[in-house]
C-alpha cells in the first residue's frame, strides 16, 4: 500500500510540465546518443550536468535518468544493424542480433531487443520501489563507523572491478578523496591546499571535473581517431514487428535469468551492466528453448542480454538513494545533481524529501514507456544516425564542454578546470589508468571524511568502534576477504600441495 | 651493479614514469602539508587534525601508484584502456585541438562568444580536414545556434568583449 502511495505521489510530481519535458528530452537524447558512434551516456550526462543547475532537482534527475536508460535501448540499434555496439553492455546483443539481421530479420531482432529492455527497465524500477525503502530503514541505523566501512567497501569493490589495475584504481580513488578535501575545511575553517588561488577556496567543483574527464577527454579521442568503417547495408532494413514485440514472453526463463542478474549486479558498485549481460547470456544458453545455436541468431540470447542490460538502472539507483554511494561514473554524476541542489542522498532522504524518492521511482517507470513509444515512432530515421561522423560530434562536444562548464558558475575558472581534467582524462586513457574511481572518490570523499572525523572524535582516536559494532565488523571482514582472497587461496593451495 | 639498475630504468615505459611522477607529487604534497594548510593545526590531536584525511588520501595515491608501477613491470606497453579506448587516436591531432581549445578560452572574453566559437569551429574543421562546405555549414550554424541558446535565451554572461 505504501508502495502504491509512493508511486502515486511520484506520478503527480511528474505531472509538472518542466519535469515532464525534461524527462522527454532526456529519453530522446538518450536514444540518440546510444545510436551515435562514440558518444555514450557518460559523456552526455557529464556535459548536461551543468544545465541541471537551473532546474528543479527532480527535473534534473529525470533528464539524466532519461539519457541513462535511453542509451541502453539505443545501443542495441547499432549492435544489431552494423555490428558495432553503442555500449560495452550491448556486445552480447550483437552476437545474436546481427546474425538475425543478416538473415533478413532485422525488424524481429530490434523488436526482441526493445521489448526485452523494456521488461528489464520496468522490473528494475519496481524492484527499486520495493527494496529501497526497507534498505533505507536498515541504513538509517548506520552510525559513523558503518558509513566509513560502507564507503571503504564500495571503494574496494570499485578497485577490484578493475582486476589487474586495482592499484591504479585505488590511486585514482585516493586522488578523488584528496581533491574533495581542497578548499576551506568545514570543521575548522582552515584553508587546505588552495595554493592561494581564490577560486579554490570553495573547493574543486565536481561539475567541471566530470565534464573534463568524460566530456572533453572523449571529444579529444573522437576528433583524433580515424572514422570507423562499417557495413551499412542493413541500416535500410531497420523497423519493428509486432510479433517480435510479443516474442520475448515465449522465453520466460531467459527473461528471468536476465532480470535476476541485471538487478543483482546493478546493486554492486562498479561491476556494471557489461558483466551482467555476459553472465545472463551464458546462463541463458543452458536449457534454452529455441534450437538455434547461440551466436547464430538465437532470440533467447537477445532476450537475456537486453533484460539484464536495462535492469541494471534500477539496481544502480538503489545504492545511490539508500546509502549515498554511487555504483559507477554515471550514477556518480547523477548524484552530482543531488549535491548541486544541497540534497544529501542516503537514508535521511526518504524522510526529508520523500517526493524526490517517489519522483525517481515514477521517472524510471515512465521513462521506459516514453522510450519505447519514441522508438516505435522513430526507429527508421534513428538508425541513420549511425552515419554521423564521430569527428564532427567530437567538435560539437568540445564546444558544449566549454559552454557547459562556463555556464555552471559564469566563471572561466570552471573552464580551466575542465581543460585540465580533459587533458588528464586523455593522458590516463593513453596510460591505461582508470578515471571513473576519481569521480567516485570525489563524490564520496566529503562523507567519508566527515564520518571518519566524527567517529575518531567521539572515540578519542580509538579505532575500536570499527570492530565492536557488528555491521561495521561484517563490512570490515568483507573488505579483508575481497582484498586478500587471492592470497588466501594461494596459501591454501600451497598448504594442500605441501601436505600431498 | 648501478649501470644494470640504470639500464632497467631506461626500459621503463612512459606510463610507469607518469605513475612514478604522480606518486612523487603525492609524497611532496604530503610533506608540504604544513605549508599548504593555513593555519596548520600544530597543537591539535592527530585524529582531529584537518590534515588527517587529505594525508591519508595522498598516502593511498602514493602507495597505489608504486604498486601499479610494480604491477606493470613485465608490460612493454600500457595496453588499451577499458574505459576510453584511445589506441587509434592520433595524439598530434588531439594536441592541436587542445591548443585550439586553449586559444578559444582566451579569445572568448576578448572577441565575445559568437565570434570566438565561430573561429574555434572553423579552426577545428580546418585541423580535422573537413570539406569546405561541411566546415562552413557546421561552424556558422552551430555557433549561431549556441549563441542564440546560451547568450540570448539563457542569458549566460561571457563578460564585456570587443565584439559581440
Amino acid at each position: 500500500m505504501e508502495f502504491i502511495d509512493a508511486l502515486a505521489g511520484g506520478f503527480s510530481s511528474l505531472g509538472s510540465p518542466p519535469i515532464a519535458i525534461a524527462l522527454l528530452i532526456g529519453a530522446a537524447l538518450g536514444i540518440v546518443v546510444g545510436v551515435l558512434p562514440g558518444v555514450g551516456p557518460g559523456v552526455t550526462i557529464a556535459v548536461l550536468l551543468p544545465f541541471t543547475y537551473g532546474m528543479a532537482p527532480l527535473g534534473g534527475i529525470s533528464l539524466l535518468l532519461g539519457v541513462y536508460c535511453g542509451a541502453f535501448y539505443g545501443g542495441a540499434v547499432t549492435s544489431i544493424l552494423i555490428r558495432t555496439p553503442g555500449e560495452a553492455s550491448s556486445i552480447m546483443t550483437m552476437f545474436d542480433g546481427y546474425p538475425l539481421a543478416k538473415q533478413g530479420q532485422a525488424q524481429r531482432a530490434l523488436s526482441l531487443a526493445f521489448m526485452s529492455a523494456f521488461v528489464g527497465g520496468i522490473a528494475s524500477a519496481l524492484l527499486l520501489g520495493l527494496v529501497a525503502r526497507p534498505m533505507a530503514s536498515f541504513a538509517a541505523k548506520f552510525g559513523a563507523a558503518e558509513n566509513v566501512m560502507a564507503i571503504l567497501l564500495a571503494a574496494v569493490c570499485v578497485g577490484k572491478a578493475y582486476r589487474r589495475q586495482f592499484p591504479a584504481a585505488m590511486m585514482m580513488m585516493g586522488l578523488g578523496f584528496f581533491l574533495a578535501t581542497v578548499g576551506i575545511d568545514p570543521n575548522s575553517n582552515e584553508q587546505r591546499y588552495t595554493f592561494g588561488i581564490p577560486g579554490m577556496l570553495s573547493g574543486i567543483p565536481l561539475v567541471p571535473v566530470a565534464v573534463g574527464l568524460f566530456g572533453m577527454a572523449q571529444a579529444l579521442v573522437m576528433v583524433s581517431s580515424p572514422v570507423p568503417q562499417f557495413d551499412a547495408s542493413l541500416i535500410q532494413t531497420a523497423g519493428l514487428s509486432w510479433r517480435g514485440f510479443l516474442e520475448p514472453f515465449r522465453y520466460p526463463k531467459a527473461m528471468l535469468k536476465g532480470l535476476f542478474l541485471g538487478s543483482a549486479i546493478g546493486v554492486l558498485p562498479a561491476v556494471g551492466a557489461a558483466l551482467s549481460t555476459s553472465l545472463a547470456y551464458f546462463w541463458a544458453q543452458q536449457g534454452a528453448k529455441d534450437p538455434t545455436p547461440f551466436g547464430q541468431g538465437n532470440p533467447e540470447g537477445i532476450v537475456a542480454a537486453e533484460c539484464a542490460n536495462n535492469s541494471n538502472s534500477g539496481g544502480a539507483m538503489i545504492t545511490v538513494l539508500t546509502l549515498g554511494i554511487p555504483g559507477d561514473a554515471i550514477t556518480a554524476i547523477i548524484m552530482g545533481v543531488f549535491v548541486v541542489h544541497g540534497i544529501v542522498p542516503g537514508p535521511s532522504l526518504f524522510t526529508d524529501r520523500p517526493e524526490i524518492i517517489n519522483g525517481v521511482l515514477a521517472s524510471l517507470l515512465v521513462i521506459n514507456f516514453v522510450i519505447l513509444g519514441l522508438l516505435i515512432l522513430t526507429v527508421k530515421p534513428l538508425a541513420r544516425l549511425a552515419y554521423v561522423n564521430p569527428r564532427i560530434l567530437g567538435l560539437v562536444i568540445l564546444v558544449l564542454s566549454f559552454v557547459g562548464s562556463y555556464s555552471a558558475a559564469n566563471s572561466m575558472y570552471y573552464v580551466i578546470i575542465t581543460a585540465i581534467f580533459g587533458v588528464l582524462g586523455l593522458v590516463c586513457a593513453r596510460a591505461n589508468i582508470p578515471t571513473i574511481p576519481l569521480i567516485l572518490g570525489m563524490v564520496m570523499g566529503d562523507t567519508l571524511e566527515a564520518s571518519l572525523r566524527q567517529l575518531l572524535g567521539r572515540s578519542d582516536g580509538s579505532l575500536e568502534p570499527f570492530i565492536t559494532r557488528p555491521v561495521s565488523l561484517a563490512m570490515l571482514i568483507a573488505i579483508f576477504l575481497i582484498l586478500f582472497w587471492p592470497l588466501l587461496m594461494a596459501l591454501t593451495k600451497r598448504l594442500k600441495n605441501s601436505n600431498v | 651493479m648501478i649501470s644494470n639498475k640504470l639500464s632497467r630504468l631506461s626500459s621503463w615505459t612512459w606510463d610507469r614514469w607518469l605513475l612514478l611522477a604522480l606518486s612523487c607529487v603525492a609524497i611532496c604534497i604530503w610533506q608540504l602539508s604544513p605549508l599548504l594548510i593555513q593555519p596548520y593545526p600544530h597543537n591539535t590531536n592527530w585524529f582531529e587534525s584537518a590534515a588527517l584525511f587529505p594525508q591519508l588520501s595522498l598516502l593511498i595515491v602514493a602507495v597505489g601508484g608504486l604498486f601499479e608501477i610494480y604491477q606493470r613491470r613485465h608490460q612493454s606497453e600500457s595496453g588499451e584502456s577499458e574505459e576510453l579506448d584511445s589506441s587509434a587516436a592520433n595524439i598530434r591531432d588531439a594536441i592541436a585541438m587542445l591548443v585550439a581549445f586553449g586559444i578559444y578560452m582566451l579569445a572568448v572574453p576578448i572577441l565575445g562568444y559568437l565570434v570566438s566559437t565561430l573561429a574555434f569551429l572553423l579552426a577545428g574543421c580546418w585541423l580535422l580536414k573537413f570539406e569546405r562546405r561541411t566546415s562552413l555549414l557546421l561552424a556558422f550554424s552551430l555557433s549561431f545556434i549556441m549563441w542564440v541558446i546560451f547568450v540570448q535565451i539563457l542569458k549566460v554572461y561571457f563578460g564585456h568583449s570587443w565584439l559581440f
